[in-house]
C-alpha cells in the first residue's frame, strides 16, 4: 500500500482517475467475499472513481447488485468500474448527471429501484473540494456548489431513497477527518463534511424505529483523482506524508469499512463514525 | 438480524466473574450467516477474557477466519472455556487454554512463556478482559475494589503487552475492549469508567508509540451486550431492563460485537490506527 506519488495536477473537476500516476488500489489481490451483500442492490453517488469505485467494486465482490452516480466528464471512469463489477459476475447501472439538480437526485433512486428491482443500501459519497488559501477567495459560486453537491444531494439523494429502504437496510455517508480537524485551506468542503457528520447522526436516530442503520466513514489522506485536481502539483507529491503512518491511503484500504457497515456485521452499530486516516487521533 | 432481537430476562449470579452456561436465554456467539474469508489465516490471537461472553464471540469468529487461538480465563470460568476450546476446533483451529489471574504478574509472564513455546509468536492481542462491581454510593468503592478493577482492566492490559510486544512484528496489531462508559461515564460503575477511560487513552497513546513498527493499535467500545458480566453485577430488576434504554432498545449480542475485531484484526482495517469502533446500539458518543 505504500507508493511514491510524483508531482500532477488535474486543471478540471471532477478529477479523472484513469489520469492519475500511479494509479489507486481498488481491491487487494487477496480480498475474498463472503457473501456479506449477497443479492443486496446499492446505489453510490461518485462510485466511477476513487473511494466510491472502490466500494463498488468490494460491493460486488460481496454479492451486490450497484447503480453508481457520475457526472458525464467522468464516463471513461464509469465505464471501467463497470467493468470491474461486472467481471465481479454483478450488475452495475450507470447514472451519469449532476446531483446538484433535485430532479436528478430523484431520477437516481427511481433508475436504481426500476432496472435493479430495489434498494437496500445508499452510499453517499460523492464531495466536490475546492482549494482557497484564504476566506476572500472563496466565491459566492464556490460556496453554493460545494454545499449542493456535498451536502444538499444526500439530504434529497437519501429523501427520495427512504421510502424502498426496510429494516436491515443503511446508509453510509462519506465523511472526512477534516470534518473534526477543520482545514484552512478547504473551509467550504471541511464545513460541508462537518454538517455530513451530523447529519450522519441525526438521521440514525430518526431512522431507527425503521431498523435502518446510518453511519459515516470520515477518511484522511486517500489517492483518489479528488486531490490532483484540487490542490497544487507540490502538494500532490507531500499527500499523506503528515499523518502517523506518513503515506496516503489507498482507496482499497478504506471500501472494507464500507462493506462492514454495509452487512450484519455492524447490526449493533449506528450513528457512528469509522475512521480510516493512518493513525490520526481525533475526538472518537 | 432477527435473531439478535432477544430480550434479558431477570437473573442474578453471585459469584464473579459471572458464567456463561448459567445464562437464560444464552447469549449468541456467532450468527448462522457468518461466512469466513480466510481474513485472519494462520495468525495467532492471544484473547483474554476468551471463555465467554464477547472474548468467546471474537475466538470463534476469528477461527472461522483461519486464526489458532490462546485463550486467557479465571479458573472458576473452566466449563465456559472448555465450551468456547470445543467450538473453535470445530472450526479447524487449534484453541490453548491458559487459565489465571491477570491481576499476578507471575501469570502473565508464565502465560507469555507458555503462549511462546506453543506457537512461537502472536500476530493479534486482544485485550478484552475485565470485571465490574456496581456501587450505588461513591464512598462504597473500598479502596481494595478499586485497585482489583484497575489492577484488571489496565494494569494487566499493560502488562500483558508489555510482554507479548517482542513476539510481535510489523503487520501485526493490538485490540483493546474499551466501553461506552469510557466516554460518559456510569454513576454506579465509577471505578469501572474510570479504567474504560484508561483503556481509551492507552489506546491511542499505544498506537502513536508503535505506529513506526507498523503495529496497529484500536479498540472497541461496547454498549449494553449480553455477557455473564452483567448478570454476575446487576440486579435481577436492573438485568431484565438491560440495554432497552439504547436507541435500538435491546442488548446487542456478542455475535454482533466479534465482527468489529475481525475488520480490525485484518488488513480491511490497514489504514487505521488508534481508533475506537463504537457497538452500542445507536448511542452517539462524542466521535
Amino acid at each position: 500500500m505504500e507508493a511514491k506519488i510524483p508531482r500532477q495536477h488535474q486543471d478540471t473537476q471532477p478529477g479523472i482517475e484513469a489520469e492519475l500516476d500511479p494509479q489507486p488500489k481498488v481491491i487487494r489481490h487477496l480480498y475474498k467475499g463472503a457473501n456479506k451483500l449477497k443479492d443486496k442492490v446499492a446505489l453510490i453517488t461518485g462510485g466511477d472513481s476513487g473511494i466510491g469505485r472502490a466500494v463498488a467494486v468490494h460491493f460486488a465482490r460481496e454479492g451486490a447488485d450497484v447503480a453508481i452516480s457520475y457526472t458525464p466528464r467522468e464516463e471513461v471512469d464509469a465505464q471501467k468500474t463497470k467493468e470491474l463489477v461486472e467481471a465481479e459476475g454483478r450488475k452495475c447501472l450507470l447514472l451519469p448527471g449532476d446531483i446538484r439538480e433535485e430532479a436528478h437526485c430523484k431520477q437516481l433512486v427511481d433508475d436504481t429501484v426500476r432496472q435493479l428491482g430495489k434498494l437496500n443500501i445508499l452510499v453517499n459519497n460523492a464531495g466536490l473540494q475546492l482549494q482557497h488559501k484564504t476566506l476572500e477567495e472563496a466565491t459566492d459560486d464556490d460556496l453554493v456548489a460545494t454545499f449542493e453537491t456535498n451536502i444538499y444531494s444526500f439530504f434529497r439523494i437519501t429523501k427520495a431513497a427512504e421510502p424502498h429502504l426496510h429494516k436491515g437496510d443503511s446508509i453510509i455517508n462519506t465523511t472526512s477527518v477534516t470534518a473534526y480537524q477543520g482545514r484552512a485551506d478547504l473551509l467550504e468542503y471541511s464545513s460541508t463534511k462537518g454538517a455530513i457528520m451530523t447529519f450522519t447522526r441525526a438521521l440514525s436516530s430518526n431512522l431507527i424505529s425503521k431498523g435502518i442503520r446510518v453511519n459515516a466513514v470520515a477518511p484522511g489522506p486517500i489517492w483518489t483523482p479528488l486531490n490532483p485536481a484540487s490542490v497544487s502539483a507540490k502538494e500532490v507529491a507531500q499527500f499523506g506524508k503528515d499523518v502517523p503512518m506518513k503515506r496516503p491511503g489507498q482507496p482499497s484500504e478504506v471500501a472494507p469499512a464500507y462493506v462492514f457497515l454495509a452487512s450484519e456485521d455492524s447490526s449493533y452499530i449506528t450513528g457512528q463514525v469509522l475512521h480510516p486516516n493512518g493513525g490520526t487521533i481525533i475526538n472518537a | 438480524m432477527e435473531q439478535m432481537e432477544i430480550e434479558a430476562r431477570p437473573q442474578h449470579q453471585d459469584e464473579q466473574p459471572g458464567l456463561e452456561y448459567k445464562m437464560d436465554p444464552q447469549p449468541i456467539y456467532i450468527r448462522d450467516n457468518y461466512e469466513g474469508a480466510d481474513k485472519l489465516k494462520d495468525k495467532i490471537a492471544v484473547i483474554t477474557g476468551g471463555d465467554s461472553g464477547i472474548g468467546r464471540a471474537v475466538a470463534i469468529h476469528f477461527a472461522r477466519e483461519g486464526a489458532d487461538l490462546a485463550l486467557l480465563y479465571h479458573p472458576r470460568e473452566e466449563q465456559d472455556a472448555q465450551k468456547t476450546k470445543a467450538l473453535v476446533e470445530a472450526e479447524g483451529r487449534r484453541c490453548l487454554l491458559l487459565p489465571g489471574d491477570l491481576k499476578q504478574i507471575s501469570y502473565i509472564q508464565e502465560t507469555v512463556e507458555t503462549i511462546i513455546s506453543t506457537y512461537n509468536r502472536v500476530n493479534i492481542l486482544v485485550n478484552n478482559a475485565a470485571n465490574h462491581v456496581e456501587q450505588k454510593e461513591f464512598s462504597g468503592i473500598s479502596d481494595q475494589q478499586m485497585r482489583e478493577t484497575f489492577e484488571l482492566n489496565i494494569l494487566a492490559m499493560f502488562r500483558l503487552t508489555k510482554s507479548l510486544l517482542p513476539h510481535m512484528a510489523a503487520y501485526d496489531c493490538i485490540i483493546n475492549t474499551t466501553s461506552v462508559v469510557s466516554y460518559r461515564g456510569s454513576e454506579s460503575l465509577i471505578d469501572y469508567a474510570s479504567t474504560k477511560g484508561a483503556v481509551t487513552a492507552f489506546t491511542r497513546s499505544l498506537s502513536q508509540n508503535l505506529v513506526e513498527r507498523n503495529i496497529r493499535v484500536n479498540a472497541v467500545a461496547p454498549g449494553p451486550i449480553w455477557t455473564p458480566l452483567i448478570v454476575a453485577t446487576k440486579s435481577p430488576e436492573e438485568v431484565e431492563k438491560f440495554g432497552k434504554d439504547t436507541p435500538m432498545e435491546r442488548p446487542g449480542q456478542p455475535a454482533e460485537l466479534a465482527p468489529a475485531y475481525v475488520f480490525l484484526a485484518s488488513e480491511d482495517a490497514s489504514y487505521f490506527s488508534g481508533q475506537v469502533i463504537h457497538v452500542n446500539g445507536g448511542e452517539i458518543i462524542n466521535s
